[in-house]
């Protein structure tokens, strides 16, 4: 393979980096060297406290006023379609270097018989700088389908690009259906100047066939470049088949999804021409039926290191899914590896109900692990992976990472590795809330409070719920988290679309001494970057970030790598993707992001301009 | 005054001082001796009813037992008797003292129902009906109904009904030990452990000193994934009976679960000296191992578990998890299958369950379901199950090898 190094002087630094509230810029060695004096003084480094909050509720300020709505309030069918909520898709739609917000909105129940099942518009809001946002849904043309057609019941959000213009793309899931939205100028003579999303779901071949779709990735399976796509696809209600369940012996609520049975997931190949080719019958998928599938959450990235992306299913109440990716060019073939991974289950060999998953390398060994939130009564699983010489093998770690600790009295949704305070051991954020209306007896609650889980030098978390700030104290319908950079200061920000309640950014204020490096990866021609990953090596220490699709719970984040660093400003950056070309690059100053593209030395690194 | 008098007296019949002054001591020793007598026969009833309240049947039947030769003809104690020797299984001796209560003891009523719940203890079901009307009452005699048809609830898995039982007779003693244990026992078997972990929490605190009571809760609350609250009571156990097995295993599992893997390992370690072959001890032990990465060190630990426990699929998944960490895939394929077979059992166990909620007298299914439950390691439930078989159909003979198995087995 190829293995570039790229020396300091030939990092092309456009600008410095400007974020919320102010100054984005850690104090330290760099600060002091712009001379800003405000920032110098800070160069005194002071031990985070466990107490100290590491988000700042910001959504007032933010100007996003937006719920998500499940229907409940509109008839008490107590129905399964309500409990799913839905996500948030984290997407830099016009370019600007400030990741945008796009959100589910969910639906609501019409007609006479109030069985009519309606969509909510979905909105985007676009970052404005100093996590200040706008509501673009109208001008963008997101608040209704092609034709002036009203949206459908929607949960998921994904983001990719995948006719590979160089605009990202936008996909909603839903009941019944799913809406692929094009990212497109709205002068085509100047591209740059305003942009629009125009749905072409038909067009691409995504049009039908769907029954329920709820979490979805964007992926390149096949190694051509252009995103594939897998939908998670939920379980077959409809007013048909609409039971109403009881959990204390007299009060109507949602049924379990055990009282259903599972849609087969789909796989869609991208055909290169602007369009999707329905490959869910011959790829290798496992089928649906009675105890199969369930598909809530989905995420990709590669395990085995040959730099294509693999696929992590969560499946609600059924054994997960683990495709090994076993593709050739123009042909997906995946192979299901879930239950001799050790991917399927839990350290009970029990089949958990999972919702939301990540991968991540919390341990920094290199190689991906996994994360799934499950239901209540079950421990949400940190997946190790202990793969040797070409055998995949996952170890349950929850319990020796003494996360037992936090209980197991949540119903866990959008989750995601991220390094809080920047100390470069990977963190974790789950938002919880239960699935049905009126939990029984002494089970959980329903409105529950979110989890933050601190690593402690990977081999420990710690409950740190307190330092999720005010938000933390409280108890939410939590469901989709999106995890993304609003400020670009390389502190991960949250914005999160519960139901039924208000949706909250949440802005990460942690390792204010600590610095940070943050990289954004682009393909060459565009293309799919999903299967790559980074290394920052520093003093013989490795820290890994994976190009990912999907993850979190029906959601879609920052697609940019965040390096905590701690007190470290010196190290190696390596970038392998997934065309297998290898770049390393030297004595990168930190502090601010990098964009990488794919073999061009000439102009390989540039740092965003943020506003 | 009084001086001149006994003067006469003895003047008159000429006894000696010495005599009279024996009198009066014999006269005191026997008064005293026959109040003693008294007080130890009205011991011997107290006694008898304190073990009875403490559901000590064996130990108050004898009380009663001595009771009743000095005082035959006490009807109370009679009835009393009754509900003992009902209550620690010895029926023939209930039905004499059953038989003699009508001469005695003039409650009609108490003693019909008495004889009702006699029967429904021996298996027969005709007069639960009435004595389950009888039962919502808020008297002394309903509570006595309601420990019979609750008994007699859980041992035909009528769980509903158990837990209504207990929860009418906890609004009558909110406190009482017994039916708040019983209670979480139930909502075990519903597989709802944070109901019954709060049940146990309840008989805590109404008890804070029953170990028994403590141990429910610490094990219930590691089930329900809340390992530093057991931590406390764990300890709290520990500081009281440090050598009992399941306390030193809990302690361990919580350390485990706290992520203190070298705590846990030197107790579980401990353990295993003194329990090499004990199949929960051995599995926590292994599976400490098995989360390090250390597979070949979790192996032996595992495979010893996999046959103490051969009905635990828990242990069977983590032997299976050992083989393919250690690249034995053939072999782990075994245990693979081994799980796939309880699952297929557990699935069966869920839908005989069910079925007998709305089919109570298929023997059939209750000799399956007790087949089933031994085979889980459930000896207690599966014979339950199996004699209930038989009840229903003398001729099922499937419940009967199945129990002439497990008396061979158990006396081996």
């Amino acid at each position: 393979m190829l293995r570039v190094i790229y020396p300091l002087n030939l990092i092309f630094l456009v600008s410095a980096m400007i974020g919320c509230g102010g100054s984005s810029q850690p104090a330290g060695k760099n600060a002091a060297k712009t001379g800003e004096g405000k920032l110098a003084i800070q160069e005194v480094v002071k031990p985070l406290e466990w107490k100290q909050p590491l988000f700042e509720d910001v959504t007032g300020q933010s100007r996003i006023a937006f719920t998500y709505r499940n229907g409940e309030t509109t008839a008490n069918h107590f129905s399964i379609l309500e409990s799913l909520g839905g996500g948030v898709g984290v997407i830099d739609f016009d370019r600007d270097g400030l990741m945008d917000v796009f959100l589910a909105g969910g639906g609501e129940f019409g007609g006479p018989d109030k069985k009519t099942i309606q969509g909510l518009p979905c909105a985007l809001y676009k970052n404005t700088g100093n996590c200040v946002f706008l509501d673009v849904t109208a001008k963008t043309g997101v608040g209704q389908l092609g034709g002036e057609k009203p949206w459908f019941y929607n949960h998921g959000v994904a983001v990719g690009d995948y006719d590979r213009d160089g605009w990202p793309d936008i996909l909603v899931t839903g009941w019944g259906a799913v809406a692929l939205l094009k990212n497109v100028a709205t002068n085509p003579l100047a591209p740059g100047e305003g942009r629009r999303f125009e749905e072409v779901t038909i067009q691409a071949g995504l049009g039908q066939g769907f029954e329920w779709a709820t979490s979805v990735a964007f992926g390149d399976l096949d190694g051509d470049g252009f995103p594939d796509l897998y939908v998670c696809q939920y379980v077959d209600w409809s007013w048909r088949k609409h039971p109403l369940c009881y959990y204390d012996g007299k009060t109507p609520d949602v049924c379990p999804p055990k009282n259903f049975d599972g849609l087969a997931h789909k796989v869609f190949r991208n055909s290169t021409r602007g369009g999707f080719e329905d490959v869910s019958r011959e790829c290798g998928l496992k089928s649906g039926g009675p105890g199969q599938s369930k598909g809530l959450g989905v995420v990709m990235v590669d395990v085995d290191g040959n730099s294509k992306a693999d696929i992590y299913v969560a499946n609600d109440t059924t054994d997960n899914f683990f495709y090994l990716n076993q593709s050739v060019p123009g042909k997906i073939k995946l192979e299901e590896r879930g239950l001799v991974s050790g991917l399927a289950r839990d350290d009970r060999g029990n089949a958990n109900g999972s919702m939301g998953v990540d991968a991540g390398d919390p341990q920094r060994t290199g190689k991906a692990a996994f994360w799934v939130t499950n239901y209540e009564n079950e421990l949400p699983m940190l997946y190790r992976n202990d793969s040797v010489q070409g055998r995949l093998l996952y170890t349950p770690f929850s319990t020796a990472a003494g996360i037992g600790a936090i209980g197991q009295k949540y119903v866990g949704w959008g989750t995601g590795f991220l390094d809080a305070d920047l100390d470069g051991w990977e963190d974790l954020f789950v938002a919880n809330g239960h699935a049905v209306r009126h939990p029984a007896g002494n089970s959980a609650k329903r409105l529950q409070r979110p989890v933050l889980l601190m690593n402690q030098n990977g081999q420990k978390f710690r409950d740190a719920g307190e330092q999720i700030g005010p938000y933390g104290e409280g108890d939410h319908l939590g469901r989709g988290v999106g995890f993304a950079d609003l400020d670009n200061d390389g502190r991960m920000d949250l914005v999160l679309n519960p139901l039924n309640e208000p949706v909250t950014v949440l802005r990460g204020v942690g390792g204010k001494d600590r610095h940070w490096l943050g990289v954004h990866l682009v393909a060459k021609d565009n293309g799919c970057i999903v299967g790559a990953k980074s290394v920052w090596e520093s003093t013989g220490k490795l820290q890994t970030r994976f190009a990912k699709g999907g993850g979190s719970y029906a959601s879609s984040g920052d697609r940019r790598m965040v390096f905590g660093l701690g007190q470290e400003t010196a190290g190696t950056l390596r970038v392998t993707w997934a065309s297998g070309l290898e770049q390393a690059f030297e004595n990168l100053p930190v502090d601010r992001y990098y964009r990488i593209l794919e073999g061009t030395p000439a102009v390989a690194v540039e740092q965003v301009q943020g506003k | 005054m009084m001086g001149l008098e006994l003067k006469i007296l003895f003047k008159r019949y000429r006894l000696p001082l010495g005599v009279l002054v024996f009198i009066v001591v014999i006269g005191v020793v026997v008064g005293y001796w026959w109040m003693d007598e008294r007080r130890r026969v009205k011991g011997l009833l107290v006694q008898g009813e304190a073990l009875l309240a403490k559901r000590e049947y064996g130990r108050a039947l004898e009380r009663l037992d001595k009771y009743l030769a000095e005082r035959p003809g006490d009807g109370r104690a009679r009835l009393l008797a009754v509900r003992a020797a009902r209550q620690a299984r010895d029926f023939r001796q209930a039905q004499d003292y059953l038989g003699q209560c009508a001469a005695n003891y003039g409650d009609a009523e108490w003693i019909a129902v008495e004889e009702k719940l006699l029967a429904v203890a021996q298996g027969d079901d005709r007069p639960v009906s009435a004595l389950r009307e009888r039962s919502k009452g808020d008297d002394a005699l309903a509570l006595v109904i309601l420990e019979v048809l609750v008994q007699r609830d859980l041992d035909t898995y009528q769980l509903g009904a158990a837990l209504d039982g207990f929860t009418r007779y906890l609004a009558q003693k909110p406190d009482d030990l017994h039916a708040l244990l019983g209670r979480g026992f139930v909502w075990e078997r519903y597989l709802s452990f944070a109901d019954a972990a709060e049940n146990y929490r309840q008989a805590v605190a109404a008890h804070p000193d029953s170990e028994r009571a403590r141990l429910k809760l610490a094990e219930t609350l590691l089930i329900v994934g809340t390992p530093q609250e057991a931590l406390t009571h764990f300890v709290w156990l520990a500081d009281r009976m440090p050598e009992v097995p399941p306390v030193r295993l809990g302690l361990a599992r919580c350390q485990r679960r706290l992520g203190e893997p070298d705590k846990a390992r030197q107790i579980l370690d401990g353990l295993l000296v003194e329990f090499p072959n004990h199949g929960e001890t051995l599995w926590e032990r292994g599976e400490l191992d098995l989360e390090q990465g250390k597979a070949g060190q979790a192996e032996p630990f595992l495979r010893k578990a996999a046959q103490a426990r051969p009905f635990d699929r828990r242990v069977q998944y983590s032997m299976y998890r050992c083989l393919l960490q250690l690249g034995r895939e053939e072999e782990a394929g075994k245990f693979d299958k081994r799980v796939k077979q309880l699952d297929s059992d557990l699935a069966r166990l869920a839908e005989i369950r069910k079925g007998v909620k709305t089919d109570p007298n298929n023997a059939a299914l209750r000799a399956e379901g007790g087949l089933l439950f031994l085979r889980h390691g459930e000896r207690e439930e599966g014979v339950r199950w199996l004699q209930l078989a038989l009840k229903l159909d003398p001729n099922c003979e499937t419940a009967q090898r199945a129990l002439i198995a497990e008396a061979s087995r158990a006396k081996n």
